[in-house]
């Protein structure tokens, strides 16, 4: 009797936890209820999908955005795209390395309607994803900075970035006292006196490198595969005939170019003394403090510095100025915009292509991506120019087609890789020809 | 008849008070690891819906990636190294902060911080203290090994991570190790003191043997833990200065998710599970020896 | 005497000196939990930064990361989950240590083995299973259930060892002549006995699940489901990270863990008198 009496309380005891587990699942089931706009939860509830937006009831869809500096501005405009469109977006953000974030979410079996993802990821998702050819917008940029594969595009270009010389003009100006145009210092000659002079006139290390694989690899080193030809052809024929073991990379002027602009900047880096410490957030600090005049990184540096906005960005300079190297800015789509095809109902596809034309085509679309994001748009028909210095001079580069092809289909280890290998070669612990022998050697593994 | 009597008693004994556990259990790790042991036969990318069996394709490749036996190279002397020190530390906090000393509350909860912060935080800190704080101070006292930074050079990076993994896992050991000794029966001790016992030969004859159940499980704890570093792995190091101190959790992954080769990467993980649950069997094998030696 | 007194001093200083190592980047989480980014980067020694002493950063990092929402799930997810893997694993740690049947074996082999599975070989077989076929994710008791899953093992292998070593069977037997059942001898017996072990055992649970993102972070994609942990990661960034903020958030996550833990010492010591009383 008394062992039943036992079984029976901790009966009730477990009864009791579950039925607590049991009314928190009820409570988030309610929740879903009550709140429609999570496309999310009622595609995994198996539900019937909401109706379609033309007979006037809701339609809900969910964006990955995967840039940390618009988070912000991102709920922002989902607020007033339900208001003025009364379409729900449920706007998520992950920190996550995207394609593993998007691996995960699809072995799940839930994905996100529209995800904003980098361009390699285009071609490793790709029978996941919506053929956007049809779309207005092709025309307008869309078949240029969007992603093709096989003749059909997948990607909506959500923005242009550029990757080259952070310039603090008016840290230079209080040392040499005359104005600074980029275009004066564009070649590695020029450049090393201004250096020099920067260096006499008590800048003592006018430059900052960043130690990130991202920057080391794909961004500066990323130069040789860009800079063949200016064309995305030129660019894979360089890189096929790495892979095939016929280029010769220490013959190669491109390469030996960007090693002695490379070794130029080492030689004035303010973390010279040990480069592998650099911190990006140091750096930012020295760039915005005048603390060095130039930063090898990108147009996505649009915060506001308190002390000057007399900030721009140029072509690094190089020996080599073919294929106008020292004269044309890295750009391309970096960040683009997906639709996922195989978990979304026809009425969410529709409403995510709705989204992408209103970015382009509505004034308060438009202004979402120039004015509030700080965004270089894509596409011709947009005329509003963006406010944040750097994007600004990033800007006046890609109005006056002074741009240079950006080559982003390297494998996805080629960060991890080869950063390795230049982070090797910056902190002194192999020459330039061991340098050049392991970049052949990864090339070659992946043939 | 009796024989199934019999079950059935087991039977419902065992579901009576094991029941949740073994079930929960079973579906949330023993499934999907079969599952998981599933997709080391095929060659899925990670993304794709199509998985192509390959047999055993992917266990003989495993062997040929030099890159993954240098990474599990690495795990097995940072584990030893850490193993040893983490334990050595956990148990003298432990005994320390339970002999009675003024303020072993406070001692205890400040021991016991490190266990809060984790993540990238965790990382960040860290690499404050080994790239800026430590070089600074360097730097003013002229000592040599410390005025350069510890995270560029492959190492004293590793070093780092023991010295993180030790203040992080220690203050977690040192509770088990406290619950351990406040289970020392009094009356032992005393029994020691009586008899003319001093404090080492305390600890040494009558603490010591009392405490074999906690040794068993810090340090098999403390294996599996060293062995699957990652977190602390990304976000101290993120395997740099290049690549020279990435752990086999991190290339594991590396492996699936970066070089999209899933089938290989889950096939480098099951070995890494492997090594890891040969090396802490052994070592409970060992301490269930010494127990019954004792008694 | 003299020796003693020396003794001791050489005791504490080496305690002192092995506290502030330990405690010394919590405190500069919290020193720099009042600053502002660029205080935090250009100068995080300094305890007040150049630009003040500024509270603002919890306000906002509680707006941004919908601190009491995410609160009340990290809550309800933890309680939950380390309360069901205390019960199960002292239930099952209790059969497996008493009885030598081989199921008992089989089992408990199995758990011990189960933690040196990397969460890798994990993470997709368990969304594929849970998410792509039952369609289970994004519900709070989904999680809980796989947070006792993953739980029980280690918990076990704790209460396992407690009941060999600290447990004294002649107890048990008496409990058994005075006409106590199984469970009763184990909820009204053994349970008591086990009190520091439980104590830790929850400390130690508790500060895995509340700090734990990348389960929560596959399961609960929702993102009112979010943990604490999932949502303060709106201020990682890519390139850099919203120092002050995510700091702010750390030590309002902290706090609740912190007390917890005190609270609970305050067992692990009793621990120790009912060492002294079971003789």
């Amino acid at each position: 009797m008394k062992k039943m009496s036992c079984l029976g309380m901790a009966a009730v005891i477990t009864t009791m936890l579950l039925a607590g587990c049991g009314s928190n699942q009820k409570e988030v089931e309610n929740e879903s209820k009550n709140a429609p706009e999570s496309a999310e939860v009622s595609v995994e509830n198996g539900e019937e999908p909401e109706a379609a937006s033309e007979s006037g009831e809701e339609v809900s869809i969910t964006l990955l955005n995967t840039k940390s500096e618009l988070v912000d501005q991102f709920e922002e405009m989902a607020k007033e795209y339900k208001e003025q469109t009364g379409v729900n977006i449920e706007v998520v953000f992950t920190s996550d390395v995207v394609g593993t974030h998007l691996a995960e979410r699809y072995a799940s079996g839930s994905p996100y309607t529209i995800m904003m993802v980098d361009r390699p990821d285009v071609y490793d998702f790709q029978e996941y994803l919506l053929d956007l050819s049809g779309e207005e917008w092709i025309k307008d940029g869309g078949s240029v900075y969007g992603v093709t594969i096989d003749g059909k595009v997948y990607s909506f270009p959500m923005l242009i970035e550029s990757v080259g010389l952070l310039y603090n003009a008016q840290a230079i100006e209080d040392v040499t006292g005359k104005e600074f145009v980029w275009s004066d210092y564009n070649t590695p000659e020029k450049f090393q006196a201004l250096l020099e002079e920067l260096t006499a006139g008590g800048m003592e290390k006018p430059v900052a490198l960043n130690k990130e694989d991202w920057s080391l690899a794909n961004h500066f080193f990323g130069q040789l595969y860009n800079q063949q030809g200016n064309s995305a052809e030129g660019s894979q024929a360089f890189v096929d005939g790495l892979k095939s073991g016929e280029i010769q990379l220490m013959e190669n002027d491109r390469f030996n170019s960007l090693m002695d602009s490379f070794d130029l900047l080492s030689q004035y880096n303010i973390n010279g003394a040990d480069p592998l410490a650099a911190d990006y957030d140091m750096n930012n600090t020295y760039f915005a403090e005048g603390d060095v005049a130039f930063w090898y990184n990108g147009s996505w540096v649009t915060e506001v510095y308190d002390k000057t906005d007399k900030i721009g960005m140029m072509p690094l300079p190089q020996k080599d100025d073919a294929d106008g190297a020292n004269e044309y800015l890295i750009s391309g789509a970096s960040k683009t915009l997906v639709i996922d095809q195989k978990y979304s109902t026809p009425e969410q596809q529709q409403a995510a292509k709705d989204f992408l034309n209103w970015l382009v085509y509505d004034e308060a679309g438009q202004s979402f991506m120039v004015e509030d994001c700080s965004i270089i748009p894509a596409f011709a028909n947009i005329d509003k120019k963006v406010s944040a210095p750097i994007s600004v001079s990033a800007q006046s580069f890609i109005q006056n087609n002074a741009t240079e092809f950006w080559y982003q289909t390297i494998p996805g280890d080629h960060g991890t890789q080869v950063g390795a290998m230049l982070q090797k070669y910056m902190s002194g612990n192999i020459d330039r020809a061991e340098f050049a022998g392991e970049v052949e050697k990864y090339w070659q593994s992946l043939e | 008849m009796k024989k199934k009597k019999k079950f059935m008693y087991k039977a419902l004994w065992f579901t009576g008070f094991a029941g949740p556990a073994v079930i929960c259990f079973s579906l949330v790790m023993l499934v999907p690891f079969l599952y998981g042991i599933y997709l080391t036969l095929t060659d899925w990318n990670g993304i794709s819906a199509e998985k192509v069996f390959v047999g055993m394709k992917n266990y003989g490749a495993i062997f040929l990636d030099t890159a993954f036996w240098n990474s599990m190279g690495l795990t097995v002397i940072y584990s030893a190294i850490s193993v040893v020190l983490i334990n050595v530390m956990a148990f003298g906090l432990a005994y320390l902060v339970t002999s009675g000393i003024k303020g072993q509350n406070f001692f205890r909860a400040g021991f016991f911080t490190p266990n809060l912060i984790g993540g990238l935080v965790l990382g960040y800190i860290w690499q404050f203290v080994f790239s800026r704080a430590m070089v600074s101070a360097g730097q003013n006292l002229h000592i040599g090994f410390l005025s350069s930074s510890w995270l560029s050079d492959p190492i004293k990076a590793m070093a780092a991570l023991i010295i993180v993994s030790v203040w992080q896992n220690s203050g977690f050991m040192m509770l088990i190790y406290i619950a351990g000794l406040t289970g020392v029966p009094k009356e032992l001790v005393e029994a020691g003191v009586i008899d003319g016992c001093e404090k080492r030969q305390l600890l040494r004859y009558v603490i010591l043997p009392q405490m074999t159940s906690s040794f068993v499980i810090c340090l098999f704890l403390s294996i599996t833990r060293c062995f699957m570093t990652y977190d602390l792995n990304l976000s101290l190091t993120d395997g740099g200065p290049f690549g020279s101190t990435q752990m086999a959790s991190m290339y594991v992954y590396q492996k699936a998710f970066v070089s999209k080769n899933y089938g290989l990467g889950q096939t480098e993980a099951v070995m890494l599970f492997l090594v890891c649950a040969g090396v802490s069997l052994l070592q409970v094998w060992i301490g269930k020896r010494n127990e019954e030696a004792e008694v | 005497m003299r020796q003693e007194r020396a003794k001791k001093a050489i005791k504490y200083g080496v305690l002192a000196v092995l506290l502030a190592a330990y405690i010394f980047p919590f405190f500069m989480v919290l020193v720099n939990a009042f600053k502002e980014k660029v205080d935090v980067i250009k100068n995080p020694l300094s305890l007040v930064g150049e630009k003040g002493f500024i509270l603002s950063n919890f306000p906002d990092a509680m707006e941004k990361m919908n601190f009491f929402r995410a609160s009340w799930n990290s809550f309800l997810i933890t309680g939950i989950s380390v309360a069901l893997i205390v019960l199960f694993s002292s239930m099952a740690a209790y059969i497996m240590a008493r009885e030598n049947w081989l199921i008992c074996k089989v089992f408990f082999s199995l758990m011990l083995l189960s933690l040196a599975i990397p969460f890798q070989v994990l993470m997709i077989p368990l969304v594929s299973i849970y998410g792509g076929i039952f369609g289970i994710l994004n519900h709070r008791a989904t999680l809980i259930f796989m947070h006792v899953g993953f739980g029980v093992g280690m918990s076990t292998f704790l209460f396992y060892g407690a009941v060999k070593s600290t447990i004294p069977l002649e107890m048990e037997e008496s409990a058994a002549l005075d006409g106590c059942g199984r469970y009763r001898t184990f909820f009204q017996v053994v349970i008591p006995l086990l009190k520091p072990i439980i104590a830790t055992t929850v400390i130690i649970n508790t500060l895995n699940l509340w700090n734990d993102y990348l389960l929560p972070s596959l399961i609960l994609g929702d993102s009112r489901l979010h943990t604490l942990p999932v949502a303060a990661r709106v201020f990682y960034g890519a390139f850099s990270s919203d120092l002050g903020l995510l700091l702010a958030a750390l030590v309002l996550m902290i706090i609740p863990i912190l007390i917890l833990y005190l609270l609970l010492q305050r067992y692990i010591i009793e621990g120790v008198v009912a060492g002294a009383v079971k003789g």
